[in-house]
């Protein structure tokens, strides 16, 4: 997992739970870093151990934790650091969650060991899409939802987000249903 | 190619920045995203008008000279706002005579794309400047981040040494602290031998100087003799005080825990103060102390407050020229079996001056300088009362009026041992102790151990006086000896002998002799309380300091003698 996101999940706990309860949860994880260098591969194992000590710490389901992240990831996170570079992914919601897998490709390109998600839109309509989300790390699903809620929240529009398969559950890949209302 | 001037080219949708010219070198048409990178930009402006080349080979100087440049890389810049640089290759088709200039914007930061409403993905994919941007900004991203670690390593680095200082500091202060620590035990220690020092020849001094006064009969020798004393108590005084504050700073000083009353305090400390000079000036003493309380019996260290007393009191006398001094004593809380009990030591003498007050019960402090030459003393009573009184748990303080007397305070903590009456007969006193024994023990044989000659001569005259039988040994194994072979009504045992030391011969004695239940008097110039006990524990029933008085001499000899024919009885 790129610095980035653990990066991103020290600066949301931070901002909503406060800068002890982060050093708490570094403490808990056994994670001894000092700072997360965006770009830079980490161990996954560290991320899920960060996400396990905070639910347990702060008392919430992974699921509406990693939610709440992917929502803040898009509303503030994205924004440092590579605003523009999500500013000008597209101009609907359609087209940034088009591009989104572009984007990915050319970071999975520079950094072949980071394995970065991959996603695929059919069904491109005018109130919505299907979204699929490929990913070798499991159990981030929840993360993803938050994600295209925030886009939403990004656009000013209302969704309506179903998860119709679930990896979780022996499906190839997850997909979302999306629409717009 | 068939290109057709004012058409859209499709060529635009490969090249998004397309610029392409007729052979007059005018603008007929751009690439899609032309006019966000360069709003200003008109069709059919001049190439010299809108665009300034870079680099001398590339310069617009008509069509022949820029279908030279064919396929070569060129460079230039928009001659208005926002100036970006264009970076490409010019393109001739001479049939048609059309240029075209394939290009994108030389840019390093994405921002500058975004800022101009270019997105990332509107380059076409087979161009690798978004690619690149995306890297660009990454390595600025992460060359931030190393800055930050940097930063990081940089304050923690910062606070390592400060910490590192401030333990050095620690250290160091700690190891003045112990090294004045150090110094401090040395001093104590050092004052403590040197008055042992000091009063074994003051105890030669005041033994030989009482027994000529016993033995002259002339006035004048007499009334030398009695100075002689006065001085010498004077500088006994002065090294008990010293001595006093060697043992309070080394922590030795312990209070015994005995049964006694005020009455008998009192009765000591106006004895003692009458002894000294200033104490027979004719000042008015009063107690004011009720019966009850002077005669309720109560435990603690009666020596120890009557110190106190003394010194409070031998001040009032000595800077009271005309009035009283009085003493006051009253219960003033009650703990369970504790008693607080307050005592107010009142003169109507010189008084002291507010600032001098706060600095009187420190060491060496007198009320002001010159008091030490009109008055004498060390400066050590106050302090010596200050650490005594809350070593009996209360505390001490002074009011005074300059002009108008002083009244000193202290309270002091005793508890009641719910006992009527004390159970040790009151024994006769001073001159009257020294006829009892004459009259009930006279002929009674004595036993001195004792190395020190002076001491020995001064021990055996004043006894021998009381009309006892005195042996002399020079040492324990002797005085073990002659113990062996005679029965004694009473041993003076000095601690520190050459062969065997007192407490040794003492407890051969207490095992294998005639004496196993003579009572044994310690004398020494050891005066701190662990001699004192060591005495005891080796079986000696007294201890009496060196120098001796012979006051004291024959009250301790008188009580135990009388203790040991009660016990025979």
């Amino acid at each position: 997992m790129y610095g980035l996101v653990n990066r991103a999940l020290q600066e949301f706990i931070c901002t909503h739970h406060g800068d002890a309860s982060w050093q708490s949860i570094k403490n808990m994880a056994g994670v001894d870093v000092e700072l997360f260098v965006c770009m830079e591969s980490y161990p996954d194992e560290i991320t899920y151990r960060l996400v396990g000590a905070a639910c347990e710490l702060l008392n919430i389901e992974p699921a509406a934790l990693l939610r709440n992240f992917g929502r803040h990831w898009v509303l503030f996170t994205g924004q440092e650091g590579y605003g523009s570079l999500f500013d000008g992914a597209g101009s609907s919601l359609q087209e940034v969650l088009i591009n989104l897998d572009h984007l990915h490709l050319r970071v999975g390109l520079m950094y072949p060991a980071l394995k970065p998600p991959s996603f695929r839109c059919t069904d491109v309509r005018d109130d919505g899409l299907t979204l699929h989300y490929f990913s070798e790390r499991p159990g981030l699903a929840s993360m993803v939802i938050g994600l295209i809620e925030g886009l939403g929240e990004r656009f000013g529009k209302a969704l309506a987000i179903r998860q119709t398969e679930d990896r979780a559950s022996g499906a190839d890949h997850d997909i979302f249903d999306i629409r717009i209302a | 190619m068939d290109m057709e001037r004012g058409t859209p080219l499709p060529l635009g949708e490969l090249f998004p920045f397309l610029l392409e010219l007729d052979d007059r070198l005018r603008i007929v048409q751009t690439g899609p995203l032309m006019h966000k990178a360069y709003p200003a930009l008109r069709i059919g402006d001049s190439l010299a008008d809108a665009f300034q080349p870079i680099g001398k080979s590339g310069e617009f100087i008509d069509f022949e000279q820029l279908v030279m440049q064919h396929r070569r890389p060129a460079a230039m810049r928009q001659t208005r706002e926002p100036a970006l640089v264009f970076r490409g290759e010019w393109f001739a088709c001479t049939a048609s005579r059309q240029l075209f200039f394939l290009g994108w914007p030389w840019v390093i930061d994405p921002d500058e794309l975004a800022n101009l409403g270019i997105p990332l993905h509107a380059i076409p994919a087979h161009n690798p400047l978004g690619d690149l941007l995306l890297q660009l900004k990454t390595n600025r991203n992460t060359l931030a981040d190393t800055q930050a670690l940097s930063e990081a390593l940089r304050q923690r680095t910062l606070e390592l040494e400060s910490s590192n200082r401030r333990l050095q500091d620690e250290a160091m202060l700690r190891r003045a602290v112990e090294e004045a620590e150090r110094a401090n035990r040395a001093k104590s220690t050092f004052l403590a031998n040197m008055s042992h020092e000091l009063r074994t020849p003051l105890s030669g001094i005041i033994g030989m100087a009482s027994l000529l006064m016993k033995r002259s009969a002339d006035p004048k020798t007499c009334d030398q003799i009695g100075k002689i004393l006065s001085s010498s108590n004077h500088l006994l005084a002065i090294i008990n005080d010293i001595l006093d504050i060697s043992k309070i700073e080394a922590n030795r000083m312990s209070l015994e825990s005995v049964p006694f009353t005020l009455s008998g305090v009192i009765s000591n400390v106006q004895n003692s103060l009458l002894l000294r000079a200033d104490g027979r000036r004719g000042i008015d003493v009063r107690i004011a102390i009720t019966p009850e309380l002077l005669n309720r019996v109560l435990t603690g260290d009666p020596l120890r407050l009557g110190q106190v007393l003394i010194n409070l009191l031998g001040n009032a006398m000595k800077f009271t020229l005309h009035g009283h001094a009085a003493v006051r004593a009253e219960v003033v809380n009650t703990e369970g079996d504790d008693l607080i009990v307050r005592f107010e030591v009142e003169d109507t003498g010189i008084g002291i001056q507010p600032e001098d007050q706060e600095r009187l019960f420190l060491a060496f402090e007198q009320a002001d300088s010159s008091t030490s030459r009109h008055h004498g003393g060390t400066g050590l009573g106050l302090t010596i009362c200050k650490h005594l009184v809350e070593l009996m748990g209360g505390s001490i303080g002074v009011r005074s009026q300059p002009g108008h007397g002083s009244t000193f305070w202290f309270t002091v903590r005793l508890s009641d041992p719910h006992q009527p009456s004390l159970p040790l007969p009151q024994n006769a006193s001073g001159p009257a102790a020294e006829e009892t024994i004459r009259a009930r023990f006279g002929g009674a044989r004595v036993l001195i151990a004792d190395d020190e000659p002076v001491s020995q001569e001064i021990a055996r005259e004043l006894l021998e006086h009381a009309g006892l039988a005195v042996d002399a040994a020079n040492d324990g194994q002797e005085a073990l000896e002659l113990s062996r072979q005679n029965v004694y009504a009473l041993i003076l045992m000095d601690m520190q002998m050459p062969r065997m030391s007192g407490t040794e011969a003492t407890r051969c004695i207490r095992s294998q002799s005639l004496n196993i239940a003579t009572p044994i008097l310690a004398t020494t110039a050891n005066a701190f309380d662990e001699d004192r006990q060591d005495c005891l524990d080796a079986g000696m029933n007294s201890h009496l300091p060196k120098p001796i008085s012979p006051v004291k001499l024959y009250e301790t000899v008188l009580y135990w003698l009388q203790h040991s024919t009660e016990r025979r009885d």
